[in-house]
């Protein structure tokens, strides 16, 4: 069943406001709770649900979908070559896919477009070769850690936004590396010392 | 399955941050920003700044936005000026030097506050609406960011949608008030869309509230003119009540019909507990600083049980004021539970 659009609602006091607020310049005052508002109403709010059915029941000598046999097929998937109905088909980027190849295509995280979240592995990487810094005792450990992850998590995705996930890696390198220095000067000058 | 062409974001303004953990205590706080794409808005929730979630709001899918002002920035200006005031002056008439400079901290760090949220601009909220979710948008708490995207995505959601002549949109948004029965408000007659996340406010805790509040005037009465260790520990146990009471009464009032002037009411005595808590703390410093302790909370709780504040003025000041406060929201308080909530006229 489509769903029934709802109609603009002032933000503070829920009352249901007038088409006189769409789309004005200048704040108007809600007749309710004279908050003043600013609102942008765009033709999305009044296109009907249309739900997609399948195509008819397939004859001899039609082809039908690989995921509804019974069903004909309209298109082929872009990714795998199934033949699909028009249920089973799936506008993406402007391409025809099957559920299963989209599926496929967000469990591998190979398309940036349906991921929800990301490790920031750089992060952590440096908060891992500076936090411990306050107390150094624990750099001992930390500072391989951080070494060992940022090498591991050198080709792993970033964030999907522009960002500085490789020099925050290399900078998280440096650091490390120079932790573990310090550790291997400071034996050493214990060694030299006896 | 290969990808298409990864999408290229644009960082658009603001910057701000909401709760998460379902219930009124936040378990973390999720940092917001907004980006732009091609085709569409991301929000990005960046919790601690280690893990990013992506929010995607397709332009062809954008039904409405909508931007209310509201008074948060006013409000923060007009509670952080009158305690950086209030400090500056206490500043000015305390002579220990200790006490000078701790006030003098205190006062910058106030004023530092005043000066960004001067800076930041007017405040707003701004909710984004499309036939599955309305979206209120963090990052866009500030009147000057909300109306720079707004300036720069709608070209690109009405190259998305086309754009309707308003003639146009009065007559279907007729015909879409019409399918749901629903009537534009006019003033002192309107219908209000239901809100389902909200519950009957049935709780004891903002009475205990105003109770403990009212209970603090008195400690805070007898610290004045009979200060002894009882009395200075039956004041702390009163500041302890009063803390804990209005952490539950916010829990309790999260969610619920609760009059709105009591919310608002309980937020302020939230306020003025915290602010209370920084400025015993800076006189515990004071204190410490001008006495030999033996560190422990004992010997603190006898240095001040010591102190008279009638030799004291800094102290016969927090004290007077502290109990005035107390006793003006814990009497508001009771006074606004025993009032009946008033109705307004509402069609279904």
């Amino acid at each position: 069943m489509p769903a029934i659009a709802q109609p603009i609602a002032c933000p503070k006091c829920k009352a249901v406001l007038g088409s006189d607020f769409f789309n004005q310049t200048a704040w108007l005052a809600c007749p309710s709770c004279t908050a003043e508002l600013r609102i942008e109403v765009f033709p999305a709010l009044f296109r009907e649900d249309k739900t997609t059915l399948a195509e008819n029941v397939m004859v001899e000598g039609e082809a039908g979908c690989f995921y509804h046999p019974g069903k004909k097929a309209t298109v082929v998937c872009d990714a795998c070559g199934r033949f699909l109905c028009a249920l089973c088909d799936v506008d993406f980027n402007g391409r025809h896919v099957c559920p299963a190849c989209l599926e496929t295509g967000r469990q591998k995280g190979k398309i940036a477009k349906l991921q929800n979240v990301r490790t920031r592995h750089d992060r952590i990487a440096i908060a891992l070769a500076v936090l411990p810094m306050l107390i150094f005792y624990f750099t001992f450990i930390t500072a391989p850690a951080a070494l060992f992850y940022s090498i591991w998590h050198w080709k792993s995705p970033g964030s999907i936004v522009p960002n500085r996930r490789r020099l925050n890696l290399v900078i998280a390198i440096i650091i490390a590396s120079l932790e573990i220095a310090g550790w291997v000067a400071f034996f050493t000058w214990l060694v030299i010392r006896k | 399955m290969p990808d298409a062409a990864p999408d290229r974001y644009i960082r658009l303004p603001g910057r701000g941050n909401s709760r998460k953990g379902g219930a009124f205590i936040a378990i973390s706080r999720v940092s917001s920003r907004l980006w732009l794409g091609e085709d569409h808005l991301l929000q990005v929730e960046s919790t601690g700044g280690y893990s990013e979630n992506y929010k995607r709001f397709y332009f062809r899918d954008i039904q409405s936005i909508c931007l209310q002002k509201t008074n948060t920035w006013l409000v923060i200006n007009l509670v952080l000026g009158i305690i950086a005031g209030l400090l500056f002056l206490w500043t000015l008439t305390v002579r220990d030097s200790a006490g000078r400079v701790a006030l003098g901290i205190a006062t910058a760090i106030f004023g530092f506050f005043l000066l960004l949220n001067l800076l930041r601009g007017s405040s707003c909220i701004c909710q984004l609406k499309t036939a599955v979710h309305l979206e209120e948008l963090p990052s866009l708490r500030r009147r000057r960011n909300a109306e720079k995207v707004l300036w720069r995505i709608k070209p690109m959601i009405e190259a998305a949608q086309g754009s309707a002549p308003a003639e146009t949109i009065a007559s279907q948004y007729a015909a879409l008030l019409a399918n749901v029965n629903a009537m534009p408000a006019t003033p002192g007659q309107f219908s209000r869309l239901a809100d389902p996340t909200m519950s009957a406010y049935r709780s004891r805790a903002h009475r205990m509230l105003f109770f403990a509040l009212l209970a603090g005037v008195v400690t805070d009465t007898l610290t004045i003119f009979f200060p002894c260790v009882l009395v200075v520990l039956l004041n702390m146990i009163t500041g302890c009540t009063v803390a804990g009471a209005v952490v539950i009464a916010l829990v309790k009032q999260h969610q619920t019909d609760l009059k709105p002037a009591l919310r608002v009411l309980t937020w302020v005595i939230a306020g003025f507990v915290a602010i209370s808590y920084v400025i015993g703390y800076v006189i515990m410093i004071v204190v410490t600083a001008g006495n030999e302790l033996d560190g422990t909370q004992w010997g603190y709780i006898k240095a001040i049980a010591a102190l008279r504040p009638f030799e004291k003025p800094w102290l016969l000041a927090d004290l007077s004021i502290t109990a005035a406060l107390a006793g003006i929201f814990g009497t508001a308080g009771l006074l606004l539970l025993r009032q009946p909530r008033h109705e307004r006229k509402t069609t279904p």
